[in-house]
């Protein structure tokens, strides 16, 4: 079964669209863990995704699991925080640090619900997420697992609709970045962090 | 003479006056010098105060200030007079040779080089990152570097 983020869109533009309307939708998300579930073993002896059942996202007495509250909190409080970006006039770090643009706080948004959905749906435990701004405009969304951590930093682009993605994956003492990096990739390299 | 210009004696103290009085340009800061950057906003920091690797990460050179020709004070709230940074800032702590070991293998030399500030407000002790840090090589200095003074919002 072809993946959506297997056809790689070929403009910044285009891929913000693809963002925006398929890629980090929820039940985009869901079927992206399903269909890595068929292809990955580790996920699917988690008991993650392929069931039809919710699984993490309800306890027995069909409220929110005590992972999946504390995982809400994260992914509300990184929201809220990315929306304090917004509030930051040019030169907030005392060092003449450059303001943010709106599609810039709007891709973090969208990783972090998008992280936080891909762990959810994993069911991996002790997972952390945070957000981190950088002078230059740029922002890093941090999701860490008990033995993963992975940053997507995500660089304001050349013109008002375009940024580019920057990714870091360190498991122990190996490391790996890649820069301006696709969707697709982004997709996988949620992946790598809940397999 | 630059051995003597990092000294803690009273002729090192003496001799970094100097400097500072004909503005001269320090060619190199030896590694274990501590340097200083200011954690202005409680976003930029951890909640136990550590900093986010975003904070050493900037396509603009990341600034500091050395600290043997700062106070902790003044690089914490800044060289205006009167400070228009918040009291309620912090200061992170990290030596030259931090920098300098964070080096991507293969990469180009991570380095901190001395650029007196002429600009207001003057600052003497300001230095700058020699080269914009890939994720990697900031996260790795977040993660060394040491919280000299807790930002007020996080203590």
């Amino acid at each position: 079964m072809p993946l959506a983020s297997d056809r790689p869109p070929k403009t910044t533009a285009a891929i913000v669209e693809m963002l925006r309307v398929e890629q980090f939708q929820p039940r985009f998300i869901d079927e992206q863990c399903r269909v890595l579930s068929h292809l990955d073993p580790k996920v699917l002896r988690r008991g993650s995704s392929i069931t039809p059942q919710p699984t993490t996202r309800a306890n027995k007495s069909g409220g929110p699991s005590l992972r999946e509250a504390a995982l809400d909190r994260m992914e509300t409080a990184a929201i809220a925080e990315i929306a304090l970006y917004e509030q930051l006039a040019p030169g907030w770090d005392g060092y003449g640090a450059d303001a943010f643009s709106r599609l810039v706080l709007d891709a973090a948004i969208l990783f972090v619900r998008a992280g936080a959905r891909m762990i959810a749906t994993a069911g991996v435990e002790g997972a952390e997420i945070h957000t981190g701004p950088a002078g230059d405009g740029s922002i890093d969304v941090e999701l860490r697992t008990r033995s993963k951590r992975l940053i997507l930093t995500i660089y304001p682009g050349t013109s008002p609709d375009h940024f580019e993605v920057h990714t870091y994956r360190e498991a122990g003492p190996h490391h790996e970045e890649r820069r301006s990096v696709e969707a697709a990739a982004v997709v996988s390299e949620l992946r790598w962090l809940v397999s | 003479m630059k051995r003597l210009l990092w000294s803690r004696s009273f002729a090192g103290w003496c001799l970094r006056r100097g400097y500072r009085l004909c503005w001269k340009r320090i060619d190199s800061i030896p590694s274990q010098e501590l340097l200083w950057r200011a954690v202005h906003n409680r976003i930029q920091a951890y909640d136990d105060g550590r900093p986010r690797p975003a904070f050493f990460r900037s396509k603009k050179r990341v600034s500091c200030d050395i600290s043997k020709f700062s106070t902790a004070e003044r690089s914490r709230l800044g060289y205006s007079r009167p400070p228009v940074w918040l009291a309620t800032a912090g200061l992170i702590e990290f030596s030259a040779g931090d920098v300098r070991s964070v080096r991507k293998e293969g990469a180009e030399p991570t380095d901190v080089q001395h650029s007196p500030s002429r600009r207001d407000p003057r600052n003497y002790a300001h230095a700058e990152f020699s080269r914009e840090l890939t994720n990697g090589e900031a996260t790795r200095l977040a993660s060394i570097a040491r919280v000299h003074t807790m930002p007020q919002a996080l203590s």
